[in-house]
């Protein structure tokens, strides 16, 4: 029966209705009941039926729009809800409407419901009593009781601006901000933990959680906001917060990564990445807009107008950018500090150069004696050189070993003292020991045959020197080279500021005797000044048609190459530095030849890496002592893409100019003409004009220890060192929280065809809702198009955006928003209670400068939310629901509110804001899935800042209706279940703080004036009483609590007289006062 | 104080406490605004077997030999799907001679007691959407289930356990707890989840040593809340969250009473399978156990939802690929509890008053995009109902010769919600509920009891 043509056309008996004939249509004679029955339950009443009979023979005419048959993707049928459905259109800001009972309530928005309410026949509840009310605007505000002296000092305050004076200091306070924060926290399914397989931690998730905090305590513009978690990152102007060194705009985008994601290979399945997008489609959607985009992955949407095409085309926009960390920190952060390294390390440079060129004379002796006491000591026999055994998978019995065991096996396999200089095993054609020992090998004490030797050394030198060189040429194409820069590659973190350094570079040793970590050739280095410094080295979308990329890479505490394939983060391909003071090449294979999804690889520290702490087992080198460190580096020179399996051979260049030299005649010669090539590096380092090939003789010479690496050679030098270190130990540790960057142009994805990743359509052009556009909903741009996303969604012309945030905070002070449902302002979510009102709140919010601190006092303000929270019968029946808001809603608090408010009444509560999470409380820690266990008490802080994990939260939270961090939940359940009566009668959390709360009351009443009356039964019941519920016990209350604490005192075989002295009675009544309906209710 | 007073006095949450000792039997029967029975039950009690993650019907209990004829062979023109023959044998049992699969070699031994539904549709083949469906008779959340809707019209038999209880593995089927939840309903009406391993249900155990001590307490708290609440008005949340504390107390003790399984027997042990080594069958075995028990202290609606074995998160029954591995690993985890379930109750005398209900939210298609699995299917699928009032060894409905759609006497989730409502004396469309203006009711407008498997 929903169109005029089904309706004629018919089922199995024929055409429901013949027009104009009444008697020939099946309609009249079965709501006649004539043969079929329908209604089946009982007939339509006659006049209905008559109406029927009217509609037929005057030719059942049909609304001329709706003729043809509803379908979700007809273009007709979706331009027709984009017309229809209310959500859709633009916010009106309607007039104030009239109401009878003008004198109530001069407030609009009271006018709004009172015109409601009067409709309804219905009228508004009486005040609610000020203690009530201070402590229900407390909670809605802050998330936190009032202190007792707070309600008293209100509730004596007859000013008539006295609550105008709580609402302000309540928003003004940083508490304010933690509460609010956590709300839009559900709304972006806020988790510090990956879920999927093994759980992998959201790294420096808190700092988002952070961001928030400051956002909602400096009361940043909405539309901002909205920006800032869209396109952050590509805004003209960046929120730069000075006082902490951070870019706020960048945190926002964290919103993108908080979903569910695995860390399984992308091409094997390709559902890991398009959930990962979908999950940033479905929050995006819901968040901003209220609409259930994602419903369109398989399919247009049935009930809103999305077709699929849209859906694939914000793909498009989100996959066009990558998923990477981002550096909070800004260039600023620590600049005085770090000014400071910057003149202080040349200085070290210039003492520890003079030191090195005054001892370096000394080479040449050293060499000598190194020489001679070699050829005079007994020869080591051959077999006592063993490989060392080939790194294998921990076997079973491996793992089974005790920790003991494992430490005596490492302390064991710890290398040896180094060995003297020529008694090393083997040495290659690079090291400049290779001559001498073949001199010494094929030359001995004949000066002629060294000179022979000699010659034909430098020939072979040469002649391998040109193979190197031919063979890199021929079979490696250069894709980037670090020595002049960054060139096409993306590079974050404070410690690429410094750019390139050309040889010579070095850093200090961040402790120990030595001087420098060691000197290096040309490249860029995160720990040129500090090794606390992040670094994350981006390449550029990879050439398809190479099979592998090599870096020439060091790096040392997990300083680690990633390669990310179709922006899966959670990526196998990685490994950490094995190299830690000297250039190796790590080579990547690309995987290139099997797909064309766009991947790149990066070299990171370790506060870049998603993958640590990796699961157990992954990655043995990461130990915990080392994750807990805060240091990390990296150093990079060049980079090849290349098909064969090799990697480049290292340059010969160096070793040409010993061969400069004339042939030496004798050990006394050669070993001269070391000691000038070691003058010659040393100098050349000196002076600022040192070359990699410099650098390769003074690395030689460190390692070798012919030149002392230490900081006790002068003085001075330890000083400048001690200096270095002092500051750099105060540098900030990074700021990094995973985002996104457009480091690339945009590129169109492919529509994926019942959202079946293996099922591709036409590429879908990067866009947005068609129906927010009111266009097609392409956006024209190179780039991704997020920045133009930003724009769309934080106008102040789209219909969703203000309308969804005002319900949002509406909902947060009600306890139901005027739309209901929250996160679906579609078809299938509720229609708006009162739709004039919402659109007054929305227009308010964008007028007054999409202020949300604002817009929450100009509704708190309202008679209608400092109502009495008691229900009136009449009212109760025509509206159960309180749709209407005849009385203030009483309800439960939230399970953050109730874990905060234990804590604040037993006087553990730790206000300190801000920091990396404390884990929750577990019985049972899982930690392979980063499931691991924190105090009871949480350290006492604030819920916010208890660390959410997926597959098993916080349990006490959760009992509580503490959301599951997997989608959008702008509306939190409220349940009712018996675990929550027997979590605040037998969680131990919830006894320890009774018990904490006692041993204070008592502590105080005992350092306090006892004498003066505080310390009777009474006064002390009352106190708590008040401490807890923020009123004085009335009516039948004091004899009650009196009773119950002289019966618990019986019970615990305490006298009288001992009852204020016993902690256990206390206890037993602070606990009961915790299990008081009134301590988790507000009204 | 009359019995009509003290009910009236109770049905607001007041006077628990007082109630409890003045009429020990029935206080919180008593507190549900009862309904029914609107005729007399077969039903006492029901015990549902839900399979989580969508059970293929074509290779349980709907055998197509057609598709071992078109096996392989293109079910759309351009390849992409292939119709997939079942890889397990179907074999007749019992003196109905009930066609079942060799994947439930156990349930295949009590086939005359099952009235199997062949021809069962749903609306939805999305896992969250079928399982609220299958419990709440809507495919959104925030509506009663059938558990809650039983407890709402009968009252609870015990006064010491919620009459719905779900005992689950470690996981709740997609959707949510939103399945199991009481909607509009009276909140004390919702499942309380009881966990297969470790503590069942956290903080039972009672911080306060000495009884005395958490009852003196309580009396006094219950009188603060009563004072709160008659200062409201009325508050179905706090009036809930008082009873709630009444059950809670109870709990306390009943709980890990019922639960503990060490008072069975060795056979009843074996008869459940609780010896075996495999940890996920001995877990669902146990539940199987603990819910015969749950049936017998008086709570009415006990479900068994699956361990999660190879779930991940659409159920462990989702088998997209590796159906044979899948269907038959989740199958050695529960058709021995299941099945011993049917003989143990039998056996006691209990199966007449006990319905069990093995089902799922929807099937699994006849074909296969990938060779290995079979995909979501909404238009036909199989359920089975044995014990109280079902007419054992019963076929009701067909779906077509390749499984495809159900054909003959379609059957819909409404009409089994309409059938086991039956069972238990309640009218499908008198049970309803006033909320926000208007009746609330777990069929809406739709549902017919399926009399063709009645006895």
């Amino acid at each position: 029966m929903d169109s005029r043509e089904a309706i004629l056309q018919g089922g199995s008996r024929g055409p429901a209705l013949v027009p104009g004939d009444p008697v020939a249509s099946l309609l009249l004679k079965v709501v006649r009941h004539q043969g079929i029955k329908m209604p089946p339950t009982g007939k339509l009443a006659d006049n209905e039926i008559a109406s029927l009979e009217k509609w037929i023979s005057t030719g059942a005419a049909w609304p001329l729009d709706s003729e043809k048959p509803l379908a979700a993707g007809d273009p007709d049928y979706y331009e027709r809800l984009r017309k229809t459905h209310w959500s859709f259109q633009p916010v009106r800001n309607p007039p104030i409407p009239d109401v009878k009972n003008a004198g109530w309530s001069s407030h609009p928005i009271d006018r709004f419901l009172l015109a409601k309410l009067e409709e309804a026949g219905l009228s508004p509840s009486a005040p609610a009593d000020r203690h009530n009310l201070v402590r229900r605007l407390s909670f809605i505000l802050t998330g936190l009781p009032p202190a007792p002296a707070e309600v008293e000092q209100f509730a004596a305050d007859e000013s008539p601006r006295a609550y105008e004076r709580l609402v302000d200091r309540l928003l003004g306070s940083p508490q304010y901000g933690e509460h609010w924060a956590r709300h839009w926290m559900d709304v972006m399914r806020f988790a510090e933990t990956f879920g999927n397989d093994w759980n992998y931690e959201l790294n420096g998730a808190w700092h988002y959680r952070d961001y928030l905090i400051r956002a909602f305590n400096s009361d940043v513009p909405y539309d901002q906001l909205v920006r800032e978690h869209i396109a952050g990152d590509l805004l003209d102007q960046p929120r730069i917060n000075t006082s902490d060194g951070i870019n706020e705009s960048l945190a926002g985008l964290a919103f993108y990564r908080l979903g569910e994601q695995g860390h399984d290979d992308c091409l094997l399945f390709r559902e890991v990445r398009t959930d990962v997008v979908d999950n940033q489609i479905d929050t995006l959607g819901k968040a901003f807009q209220g609409l259930t985009v994602a419903c369109a992955r398989c399919h247009d949407h049935k009930l809103d107008p999305i077709p699929t095409k849209d859906y694939y085309a914000l793909y498009s926009v989100l996959s066009s950018s990558r998923l990477v960390t981002r550096t909070l920190d800004t260039s600023a952060v620590d600049s005085a500090l770090k000014q400071q390294l910057r003149e202080l390390k040349p200085q070290i440079k210039d003492e520890l150069a003079a030191q090195w060129l005054g001892q370096s004379g000394a080479v040449r002796q050293r060499l000598l004696d190194a020489f001679k006491t070699w050829k005079t000591q007994p020869r080591p026999e051959p077999e006592d050189l063993k490989e060392p055994a080939a790194e294998s998978e921990e076997t079973e019995a491996e793992s089974e070993k005790t920790a003991e065991e494992k430490a005596a096996e490492e302390e064991a396999k710890k290398p040896e003292e180094p060995k003297l200089l020529f008694e090393q095993d083997k040495v290659a054609m690079d090291d400049p020991l290779f001559p001498w020992l073949e001199l010494d090998r094929r030359g001995g004490d004949d000066s002629a045959a060294i000179q022979q030797v000699w010659g034909q050394l430098s020939a072979r030198y040469r002649t391998e020197a040109d193979a190197r060189a031919r063979f890199n040429l021929e079979y490696f194409q250069s894709y980037a080279d670090f020595r002049g820069g960054f060139g096409e590659w993306h590079a974050e973190g404070q410690g690429l500021l410094e750019g390139a350094s050309p040889s010579g570079a070095f850093s200090i040793a961040p402790d120990g005797p030595a001087a420098v970590s060691g000197v290096f050739p040309a490249g860029i280095y995160t720990h040129a000044l500090s090794e606390k410094l992040n670094g994350a080295l981006r390449s550029p979308y990879l050439p398809q048609d190479k099979f592998f990329i090599s870096l020439q890479v060091m790096g040392g505490k997990l300083g680690a190459w990633r390669a990310t394939l179709d922006n899966c983060m959670l990526s196998e391909d990685y490994d950490i530095m094995r190299s830690p003071s000297s250039m190796s090449w790590v080579r990547i294979p690309t995987k290139f030849e099997k797909h064309d999804y766009a991947s790149y690889v990066e070299v990171v520290t370790k506060h870049d890496n998603p993958r640590l702490p990796d699961r157990p087992m992954r990655l043995k080198e990461a130990t915990p002592e080392l994750l807990a460190q805060p240091r990390s580096y990296f150093g990079i020179a060049r980079a090849v893409v290349h098909d064969c399996e090799a990697v480049p051979e290292d340059e010969l260049t160096h070793m040409g100019r010993l061969f400069e030299h004339s042939a030496p005649k004798n050990f006394e010669e050669l070993a001269a003409a070391y000691s000038q090539m070691a003058r010659q590096a040393i100098e050349a380092w000196a002076q600022g004009t040192a070359t990699d090939d410099d650098v390769r003789w003074i690395d030689w010479l460190l390692s070798n220890e012919l030149i002392p690496n230490s900081n006790g050679l002068s003085g001075e030098l330890a000083s400048l060192v001690d200096d270095y270190r002092q500051i750099e130990s105060r540098l900030t540790e990074p700021r990094v929280v995973y985002g996104m960057a457009d480091l690339d142009d945009g590129f169109d994805s492919p529509l994926l065809k019942r959202g079946d990743p293996k099922n591709l359509g036409d590429l879908a052009p990067r866009g947005f809702l068609g129906l927010i556009t009111k266009s097609d909903g392409a956006i024209h741009t190179e780039k991704s198009g997020r920045r133009e996303l930003a724009e769309f969604i934080a106008s102040a012309e789209n219909p969703l955006t203000a309308r969804v945030m005002a319900n949002r905070i509406w909902h947060y002070l009600f306890g139901r928003g005027i739309v209901s449902t929250t996160d679906n302002f579609g078809r299938v979510g509720e229609k708006p209670s009162h739709p004039e009102l919402l659109d007054y709140l929305a227009t308010r919010l964008t007028e007054d400068g999409w202020s949300i601190r604002r817009l929450i006092k100009h509704i708190v303000m309202t008679e209608a939310f400092r109502q009495s929270g008691k229900t009136v019968e009449e009212a109760t029946q025509i509206d159960p629901e309180n749709r209407l808001i005849h009385h203030h809603p009483t309800r439960r608090l939230d399970a953050e509110s109730i874990r905060d408010s234990v804590l604040a009444t037993s006087g553990q509560l730790d206000r300190t804001l801000y920091g990396p999470s404390t884990q929750p409380y577990r019985e049972n820690p899982q930690e392979y899935r980063k499931l691991f266990s924190g105090p009871l008490d949480g350290n006492g802080r604030r819920s916010i800042y208890i660390k959410v994990t997926r597959h098993e939260g916080d349990k006490f939270l959760g009992l509580f209706d503490f959301p599951e961090p997997g989608l959008t939940r702008g509306r939190r359940d409220v349940t009712n279940v018996p675990g929550q009566s027997l979590a605040l009668l037998n969680d131990p959390f919830v006894y320890e703080q009774a018990g904490l709360w006692a041993d204070r009351v008592m502590e105080e009443d005992r350092t306090e004036d006892r004498a003066e009356g505080s310390g009777d039964l009474e006064a002390r019941i009352a106190e708590m009483f008040h401490a807890a519920l923020g009123r004085q016990p009335g009516s039948a209350e004091p004899a009650r609590l009196v009773g119950l604490v002289r019966e618990v005192a019986s019970l615990h075989n305490v006298s009288r007289e001992e009852i204020l002295d016993s902690h256990l009675v206390w206890k037993d009544l602070a606990h009961s006062i915790f299990n008081m309906k009134e301590f988790i209710y507000i009204r | 104080m009359s019995r009509r007073q003290m009910l009236t006095y109770a049905s607001n949450g007041f006077g628990l406490l007082a109630a409890s000792t003045l009429m020990a039997d029935d206080a919180y029967a008593g507190l549900a605004e009862q309904h029914g029975p609107h005729f007399a039950p077969k039903a006492k009690n029901i015990i549902f077997c839900y399979m989580p993650g969508a059970v293929s019907h074509v290779d349980t209990f709907d055998p197509k030999p057609k598709l071992d004829e078109l096996h392989g062979q293109n079910q759309t023109p351009d390849g992409t799907r292939k119709w997939k023959k079942s890889p397990w044998k179907f074999r007749q049992h019992g003196q109905s001679g009930i066609p079942i699969s060799d994947v439930f070699p156990h349930i295949a031994t009590v086939a005359d007691e099952l009235a199997v539904v062949r021809s069962m549709k749903t609306g939805f083949p999305l896992h969250p959407r079928g399982n609220m469906m299958m419990h709440t008779g809507r495919g959104v959340g925030g509506h009663p289930s059938l558990g809650s809707w039983i407890n709402y019209g009968l009252g609870s038999e015990s006064k010491n356990l919620p009459g719905y209880v779900l005992l689950h593995g470690g996981t709740i089927p997609p959707g949510g707890l939103e399945s199991f939840s009481n909607g509009c309903l009276p909140a004390s009406h919702q499942a309380m989840p009881v966990k297969a391993e470790g503590n069942p249900i956290d903080n039972i155990v009672p911080a306060d040593k000495d009884p005395r001590l958490q009852r003196a307490k309580l009396d006094a708290i219950l009188q603060q809340d009563q004072s709160l609440a008659s200062s409201l008005g009325s508050h179905d949340g706090i009036e809930s969250a008082i009873r709630n504390y009444e059950l809670a107390y109870r709990m306390q003790s009943l709980v890990p009473d019922v639960l503990n399984l060490d008072r069975e027997s060795e056979a009843t042990k074996r008869l459940y399978g609780l010896h075996t080594k495999n940890k996920n069958k001995r877990l669902y075995s146990q539940q199987c156990l603990r819910a015969r028990r749950l049936i017998e202290a008086g709570v009415r609606f006990v479900e068994i939802t699956c361990p999660d074995i190879f779930g991940g998160n659409n159920g462990t029954w989702d088998q997209h690929t590796e159906l044979k591995e899948g269907h038959e690993g989740n199958s050695l985890v529960t058709d021995q509890g299941v099945t011993a379930l049917i003989k143990d109750l039998r056996s006691r005398g209990m199966l007449d008053e006990t319905l069990v209900v093995w089902g799922t939210e929807f099937g699994r298609t006849p074909h296969t995009g990938n060779v290995h699995g079979r995909d979501h299917h909404e238009t036909a699928f199989s359920m089975w109902l044995a014990g109280a009032g079902i007419k054992g060894g019963t076929i009701h409905g067909a779906t077509d010769d390749v499984g495809m759609h159900s054909v003959e006497n379609i059957t819909s989730v409404h009409d089994i919600h309409a059938t086991i409502l039956h069972l238990f004396g309640l009218d499908h469309e008198r049970l309803s509920y006033r909320f926000g203006g208007r009746d609330v009711s777990l069929t809406d407008v739709h549902g017919k009891v399926v009399q063709e498997i009645l006895a």
